[in-house]
């Protein structure tokens, strides 16, 4: 057999692996058929029930008009009645009452102890129900702010975002980010809202987002004029506006796949082309108001899939191909990288290569996450405090589907969080106290 | 067992299945949920015929595949694009994801509906020749066409420079 006809077998058993399928398909599909036969001579054709959806989406949105201008007079008359008391008071943060069952797409901590989670307040796949939970005491309690109006849940958006796509898309958004108390972006394909008023009101720019990341008083993104693969273009604005400047620091020859990762007021964008897969490193020291080409290949004719800046200001290259996934560290902003050290848990597969997650806490202690235990669903979490000399195995088989954000604050105190709208998964929000070497669940609040 | 309660139960036990087959081949999840939902309302009328079929989710299977080549679902099949394909890659997939899932999955969305299903059909269900000629209707000589034509294609487009051995060949 070729190595094409491999690849295809491969790419086909994945596809339908993930395949997008609804969580009561099966339900819908009997119901669909069987019930216009009680009332109906004959099978409810497709036709029909395309019919029933031209009418749908208008109802939807003239419903949403009449609630939003509803909503907006009843802030309008509260905050009118709270001026008069003190001009400079701010009025109390919004609050909606907070559901019993949440599944979270994502986590976004801006510090140890101010978190937004985003999902759905309800079943899994279920859409109306989106919601963004605030916690103000590191993930000890919750409570529900008001989210953006969207027209698909947000496990849907997460999972099969591209539902989305289409003549007639939905918003949706699956994930969070926000600078503070009240400015916040929550977003998806095809799909950017943000708000500069804790969520009291979300405005929505027709910008099609690939990354958003706070950088001190700046906030940075990158999108695209409708694919997610496609020219990408960075850009910056102050927190709490939507003047959106472009910055993009390769001036026109755009790339397709774009990163951004911070820390402080030091930014790295990671622009890699398509097909070539060749990444350019570039660096801001300005919260992304200018920035510098430090590197043109990080990883040299190997891909570099991250560049992750430490506690410390070091900065971890995760780069892929050959025989193993590899770390380089760089100690001088990304210019220089030092010599491959192969990440554990990496092994090369028919296809491709395992490579792993890592949160670099210095130049010699890292994290690593990778799934090194597939087909199967169990991620292993290791620590390594001498360069990736020795690995410590800190959390065996995590059994989730996807792990997603996780940051160290400083150089003992950090979080992670995991995405799993399964029943009986292993999500939650987790912090380390000790440099990642353990881990506290602080709440288990997906549930 | 009356036709109801015979229909809901396999729906049941092969929704997924051939939720997935249909996803192959349309490339959308709502294009996917719309072709098996007429094709299970086109087959349910004479559901009797397909519960004393040797295989009944072989002919669920077969007509689904034929309603799909059949061109009614030109449009959906044509709107395929790389993000028609579910991201469920963990960042350390990420290459393989970008470098072959996504481009090939691209690739097979711009083939044409025959093609793309004898595909699916060959390297997804492992059919063979006679058996993919019965779910599309078609002769055997016209499957291998159809499969060595699509495999070509799929050469043809590649335009990476080492993520596919068999494009480069």
């Amino acid at each position: 057999m070729s190595d094409l006809e491999t690849v295809l077998r491969s790419t086909l058993n994945e596809a339908e692996r993930t395949a997008p399928a609804p969580h009561d398909l099966a339900e819908r599909l009997i119901a669909n058929t069987l019930t216009p036969r009680r009332g109906a001579p004959h099978v409810v054709t497709l036709h029909g029930r395309r019919a029933a959806r031209r009418w749908l989406p208008p109802l939807l949105v003239a419903a949403l008009i009449i609630a939003i201008v509803t909503a907006g007079l009843i802030v309008r008359v509260s905050l009118s009645s709270d001026r008069p008391a003190n001009k400079h008071s701010k009025p109390p943060p919004p609050q909606v009452q907070s559901p019993t069952n949440f599944f979270s797409t994502d986590v976004y901590f801006s510090d140890a102890d101010h978190g937004w989670a985003i999902g759905d307040g309800c079943e899994p796949g279920r859409s109306g129900c989106l919601t963004i939970l605030y916690t103000s005491d590191g993930a000890r309690t919750w409570r529900a702010i008001p989210a953006p109006p969207v027209g698909l849940s947000a496990t849907e958006c997460r999972q099969t975002g591209d539902e989305s796509a289409g003549p007639n898309p939905k918003p949706c958004v699956s994930l969070v980010v926000f600078a503070d108390e009240e400015n916040g972006y929550a977003w998806g394909y095809r799909t950017f809202f943000w708000t500069n008023n804790g969520g009291r009101t979300w405005q929505r720019d027709s910008s099609y987002p690939l990354a958003v990341q706070v950088v001190g008083r700046n906030v940075l993104r990158v999108v695209t004029s409708g694919k997610q693969v496609g020219p990408a273009v960075l850009q910056v604005a102050k927190v709490g506006t939507a003047n959106w400047r472009t910055v993009s620091p390769d001036s026109g020859s755009s790339a397709e796949i774009s990163t951004i990762t911070s820390r402080g007021n030091v930014a790295y964008y990671l622009a890699t082309k398509f097909p070539s897969l060749r990444s350019a490193l570039y660096r801001s020291a300005d919260a992304g108001e200018t920035w510098t080409k430090v590197n043109a290949a990080p990883c040299g004719t190997r891909e570099t899939l991250a560049v992750d800046p430490a506690v410390d200001g070091s900065l971890a290259a995760t780069c892929y191909g050959g025989a193993n996934a590899t770390i380089r560290i760089s100690t001088d902003g990304g210019r220089t990288f030092g010599a491959d050290v192969i990440a554990p848990g990496t092994r090369k597969t028919t296809q491709s290569q395992l490579a792993p997650e890592l949160l670099p806490v210095s130049s010699k202690v890292w994290l690593e996450r990778v799934n090194d235990r597939q087909p199967t669903a169990g991620w292993n979490y290791r620590r390594t405090t001498d360069g990736g000399r020795t690995w410590q195995l800190i959390d065996q088989d995590v059994a989730i589907m996807d792990p997603f954000s996780w940051t160290m604050f400083d150089a003992k105190n950090g979080y992670r969080s995991n995405y799993d709208p399964r029943p009986t998964s292993d999500a939650a929000v987790l912090f380390t106290h000790d440099g990642g070497k353990t881990w506290v669940r602080v709440g288990n609040f997906t549930r | 067992m009356s036709d109801e309660v015979a229909f809901a139960a396999f729906v049941r036990a092969h929704s997924r299945t051939l939720f997935g087959t249909a996803y192959l081949l349309t490339g959308r999840g709502d294009a996917a949920e719309e072709l098996l939902q007429d094709t299970l309302a086109a087959l349910y009328p004479k559901w009797d015929r397909v519960a004393a079929a040797d295989a009944p989710l072989a002919y669920v299977r077969r007509a689904l595949s034929n309603r799909f080549v059949s061109g009614t679902r030109r449009p959906a099949a044509r709107e395929l694009g790389f993000w028609e394909l579910p991201d469920s890659a963990a960042p350390g997939d990420l290459a393989e994801a970008i470098a072959e899932r996504r481009w090939l999955w691209q690739v097979l969305g711009g083939l044409p509906e025959r093609q793309r299903a004898a595909l699916v059909l060959r390297f997804f269900h492992d059919l063979d020749d006679d058996e993919i000629a019965n779910h599309l209707d078609c002769r055997t000589g016209t499957v291998r066409s159809l499969i060595s034509r699509g495999l070509a294609s799929i050469r043809e487009d590649a335009a990476l420079p080492t993520q596919i051995g068999g494009g480069r060949r």
